[in-house]
């Protein structure tokens, strides 16, 4: 399904590779929580040519300074990593549906090949590239693109 | 958000590259330094608004390098990150002068909200910049009128200093043309009220009721001809300066109306009900002998205590023979530059005719003579002969051919004000009412020609 939205948002070809295996190293022992720069670095090697490697995990993961994130991709990099942990925690004790977690990841995954295809956040309140914190915003958001960013992409991709 | 620039200061690899490509996502520019020195050398060549500093770094430690930056760079912001169990570490930081801290790890919502609004802080402190050097260019074009080298003045700019912070009244003394609400301005200007109004009100210049309307404003229907309601100075100064210049003319009615002002902070219109508040700083001028008004009961004591708190007394132009050739100069290039002519300066001669003049009408009067000069001058160079309508105390020997013989109208006014007066016996509204010349415009003629009462 994030495979299927991306194609759709940034109309590149996606494939859905063998599972990938968490790197060494790459667990915060006294947090129980995966970092998430050491997962993209691990993702993005023997990448050739104009691969995006976007990795999705139900672990929890985080960068060293913060207490979650969501993903986490760098701009212009070669891998991503999403993490479903978070989307589908119970929130005021409702256990958020599986087409709602579902759509969540999507979102997360066009957001983070967005950065991965240059995008930084955008002010623009309908944009996906918007979000940065929060499932309520994250919920408010549609899975795509404002003009802008489209616009921007566009030079980004002629380059 | 634009040009806003943070640094980040780690000595882990790993915490300066995924908080900056943290940052770099949410549209910052950002810069990383490895340990505290590395910073400040990065500071030095390229000042970023926002430093996060990471207090454990071995060497230079976070609060070394806060203390360093501050000390070097007051202006930058500095947010210390720290981990959970040392805060306080962090608390000592914000003694030291850092903006905040976040305690490590924290949430990603807190990192983007504290940067906001510290990015909004600098933005608005940017934008008050901007407006202070904007008023500061005005006030050198209010200022430079009050130029002056000489001793006395210098103790008056201080004094504008030392006081302008303030929210004490002040009053200020001085003869006509001498720059009183250049000196009002000047404090209104360097105080926390600037970007409020200043309001002006010439007592001397307008009736009793009006004048009355004019402070208080009136309601609808207050008196014949208030069609509609007027706010007035008093209202229109709150949060700003209010400057009464020649109070000396106001009633000893009114003085009482005013003092109570003064006292409560608050007043109605006229005809209201409704009570009004203005938090004011009151400015009050005068070229008159005040004692001399209190004397004879003209002048209310009890106002003129209120209002008299801090003086400034603004010395005459004569009595700073060394400030003239200064201000001559300036007013010179001022007009010459104005009128886009080529006048330079002045010879020798005017120079000495200048200082030796009296100048009843103080700077006011030179700027009204250079202004003159430069409109008549045809060289580069002000020559005596283009004052020569200054009459100098004593006469200049070998000075004005056919101008010499003729008995100018001031002359003839200053011994016929003199004749009066001492007919009778100095009594100055006595004189006035003969003379059929209100008072105040009496007492200024009688300053002007200086006529011993
Ligand atoms: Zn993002
Ligand atoms: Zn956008």
């Amino acid at each position: 399904m994030a495979a299927a939205n991306i194609q759709a948002v940034f109309d590149i070809a996606t494939d859905v590779a063998a599972p990938w295996p968490a790197p060494r190293g790459a667990v915060f022992s006294h947090r129980s929580q995966y970092n998430a720069a050491e997962i993209i670095k691990s993702l993005a090697v023997n990448i050739h040519g104009p691969v995006k490697r976007v990795g999705i995990t139900s672990r929890d993961i985080t960068l060293p300074f913060l207490t979650y994130v969501f993903g986490e991709a760098r701009i212009g990099g070669n891998a991503a990593v999403i993490s479903t942990h978070r989307l589908q925690l119970p929130c005021n004790g409702i256990i958020p549906e599986k087409s709602l977690v579902y759509t969540r990841l999507s979102k997360i995954a066009i957001h983070e090949t967005g950065h991965l295809m240059g995008l930084s956040h955008c002010k623009s309140s309908r944009c996906i590239m918007n979000f940065s914190v929060g499932l309520d915003k994250l919920d408010t958001l549609s899975p795509v693109l404002c003009n802008e960013c489209k616009v921007r992409l566009n030079a980004i991709t002629k380059r | 958000m634009n040009e806003f620039e943070i640094l980040i200061v780690d000595d882990e690899e790993a915490m300066r590259e995924s908080l900056s490509a943290w940052l770099v996502r949410e549209g910052y520019r950002v810069t990383t330094a490895s340990s505290g020195p590395n910073a400040l050398d990065s500071l030095e060549k390229h000042l970023s608004q926002l430093v996060l500093v990471d207090m454990r770094m071995p060497g230079m430690d976070g609060l070394e390098l806060l203390r360093e930056i501050k000390t070097a760079y007051p202006e930058v912001m500095v947010v210390m990150i720290t981990a959970y169990g040392s805060i306080e570490s962090a608390i000592k930081a914000m003694k030291q002068g850092a903006s905040d801290y976040l305690l490590k790890p924290f949430d990603p919502e807190q990192l983007i909200v504290l940067i906001e609004k510290l990015a909004a802080q600098r933005a608005l402190k940017d934008e008050n910049q901007r407006l202070r050097r904007c008023l500061s260019e005005q006030e050198d074009v209010w200022m430079e009128d009050l130029l002056g080298q000489s001793s006395a003045m210098r103790a008056v700019f201080q004094q504008i200093e030392d006081i302008a912070q303030s929210n004490t009244p002040v009053f200020i003394t001085g003869e006509t043309g001498t720059g009183k609400e250049l000196v009002a301005r000047a404090i209104h200007l360097r105080s926390k009220r600037l970007f409020s109004p200043f309001v002006a009100i010439n007592c001397g210049a307008v009736t009793e009721t009006l004048l009355e309307s004019e402070l208080f404003g009136h309601e609808r229907g207050a008196f014949t001809g208030a069609t509609q309601v007027r706010r007035g100075r008093i209202e229109l100064a709150d949060t700003g300066t209010l400057f009464l210049d020649e109070v000396g003319e106001i009633s000893p009615r009114m003085q009482v109306t005013l003092l109570r002002v003064l006292e409560k902070k608050t007043f109605f219109r006229l005809g209201g009900s409704q009570e009004i508040h203005s938090d004011f700083r009151l400015i009050c001028a005068t070229h008159r002998d005040i004692s001399a008004l209190i004397e004879s009961r003209a002048f209310r004591r009890d106002f003129y205590f209120r209002i008299n708190v801090i003086n400034i007394d603004i010395p005459p132009l004569r009595d700073r023979i060394e400030d003239i050739p200064l201000l001559a100069l300036h007013f010179l290039e001022k007009f010459s530059r104005e009128m886009g002519k080529n006048v330079e300066g002045l010879s020798p001669e005017a120079f000495e005719l200048l200082t030796k003049y009296d100048w009843p009408g103080n700077v006011r009067e030179l700027k009204n003579v250079m202004e003159r000069a430069v409109v008549l001058c045809k060289e580069p160079t002000v020559k005596k002969s283009l004052l020569t309508f200054l009459r100098p105390e004593r006469q200049l020997p070998g000075e004005g051919g056919l101008e010499k013989d003729l008995i100018r109208l001031s002359d003839v006014e200053a011994s016929h004000i003199k004749h009066t007066l001492g007919a009778c016996g100095g009594n100055v509204s006595k004189c006035a009412e003969l003379l059929n010349i209100d008072r105040g415009t009496l007492s200024r003629k009688i300053k002007k020609y200086r006529i011993k009462k």
